[in-house]
């Protein structure tokens, strides 16, 4: 056997053996964009690209207020490539939030994390869904936690990230340990990446539903 | 993810280490008379060299290994449709890469690429698995798309999974931000119809083989 070959072979006894860290960590990475991807749905509510969109609650799907270019003809597409159509119920504008209902039949809620457990430096990713070729991910560490939304309570701290929001990724989840959501990805001004905290949307959302019902009564 | 996996003194700054050890070994440096040049790929231990058919578009090319030397690069073969060249250079022992299964692939998956930017010598980066895809074009080829930077220079190097298996050859970048890598697939069809050792005897271009056309839509250059 030359010189080369013995190089080649030792190289390949000493390859890191499963579980080596980054191949553990290379695994929790995949998991997690599986994990919370059951609960991403692609969002197109107006001509051009589309945004991605999280199942929030049963029938209620949250997405990127700057995604719909239109209030009605809003088509949510999901995980199992099956299209519904998304009524919208409401947009904040200040934290570029939307929420539509949809009928749900079979369709996972997300599962939450705990965004007050995020410290600066943690990894996490944005998951998006496109669709033609699914689920994509980019990754990244928290770089800040900051107070931005004047209405945020103590804890709900606006979440600066160091990852890339890939066009049709606004509107999807901000992912940490275990495929957990913690978040909403956005775009803030001059590009920067924001994730916008669980209790933070789920604020939205809660006002947002309560006004319709209040609009309808 | 799991804090205990990245503290600064921990194991996976070991891994780390030993990845870019492993991928600079194996990498090297395609050099051009004018400006450009990029990465090359040590394949084999008998001196074949994979890079792009951008990164060597002439019949040779100087090629820097990782110990310093510098070898003169016979084409051999050239796919621009794949943007994937052969190389032969006269070596017998080099330190070759492992090949790995590019259809095994998942998104999320970490990857890492070595390259040579202008000044620097075996660049480290590292990015994850961000999607598969097709060109535009209906040529049915896929590539491997990455939340990774790949910045002039790297073209033509590696693109290894966590264990150090690669995965792709490093092609282009787009203004989004993502890398796009040929397949480690493709790269062994490519390869599969070469003979073992073509180094021509009067160093010309012996079995120069071009498929596909020439140019393509490149979204960057890289």
């Amino acid at each position: 056997m030359n010189a080369g070959r013995r190089a080649q072979k030792a190289m390949q006894a000493s390859a890191p053996r499963w579980p080596s860290g980054l191949v553990a960590l290379s695994r929790e990475l995949v998991d997690s964009v599986g994990q919370a991807g059951r609960s991403v749905v692609t969002v197109r509510g107006g001509d051009g690209l589309a945004a991605s969109g999280v199942h929030w609650r049963r029938g209620v799907i949250v997405t990127a207020d700057h995604a719909l270019d239109r209030d009605d003809k809003i088509d949510v597409e999901l995980p199992d490539g099956g299209i519904v159509r998304g009524a919208l119920v409401g947009r904040d504008r200040k934290m570029d939030l939307a929420v539509l209902r949809i009928r749900a039949v079979g369709l996972p809620t997300a599962r939450f994390g705990d965004a007050a457990a995020l410290r600066v430096g943690h990894i996490v990713l944005a998951v998006g869904r496109h669709s033609e070729r699914g689920l994509s991910a980019s990754w990244g560490v928290i770089s800040a936690l900051g107070r931005r939304h004047a209405a945020a309570a103590d804890g709900n701290r606006s979440i600066y990230l160091d990852l890339t929001i890939y066009p049709g990724f606004s509107g999807g989840p901000l992912v940490a340990d275990g495929g957990r959501i913690v978040g909403i990805n956005t775009l803030g001004s001059r590009g920067v990446a924001l994730g916008i905290p669980n209790a933070v949307v789920e604020d939205a959302v809660s006002n947002l539903l309560q006004e319709r019902r209040a609009w309808r009564d | 993810m799991r804090p205990d996996l990245i503290t600064a003194s921990g194991p996976l700054r070991r891994e780390m280490e030993e990845v870019a050890r492993r991928l600079r070994a194996s990498t090297v440096k395609v050099q051009r008379r004018r400006s450009g040049g990029g990465s090359g790929i040590i394949w084999r231990p008998r001196g074949l060299i994979v890079t792009n058919a951008h990164v060597a578009p002439g019949p040779q090319a100087a090629v820097k290994l990782a110990d310093g030397r510098v070898l003169i690069g016979t084409v051999t073969a050239r796919d621009y449709e794949h943007d994937l060249a052969a190389l032969w250079v006269e070596a017998h022992d080099l330190p070759a890469v492992m090949p790995g299964d590019s259809d095994a692939l998942l998104v999320g998956q970490l990857v890492f690429a070595l390259g040579n930017p202008r000044h620097i010598a075996g660049a480290l980066h590292v990015g994850i698995v961000h999607a598969f895809g097709r060109t535009a074009a209906a040529s049915g080829r896929r590539w491997v798309e990455a939340d990774i930077d790949l910045p002039p220079g790297f073209s033509g190097g590696p693109l290894s999974d966590a264990a150090g298996y690669v995965i792709g050859v490093n092609s282009m970048a787009a203004r989004d931000g993502r890398g796009f890598a040929v397949p480690s697939k493709t790269v062994e069809a490519f390869l599969s119809g070469l003979p073992e050792k073509a180094v021509p005897s009067q160093g010309l271009p012996h079995g120069l083989r071009q498929s596909g056309q020439t140019g393509r839509r490149r979204i960057s250059e890289s």
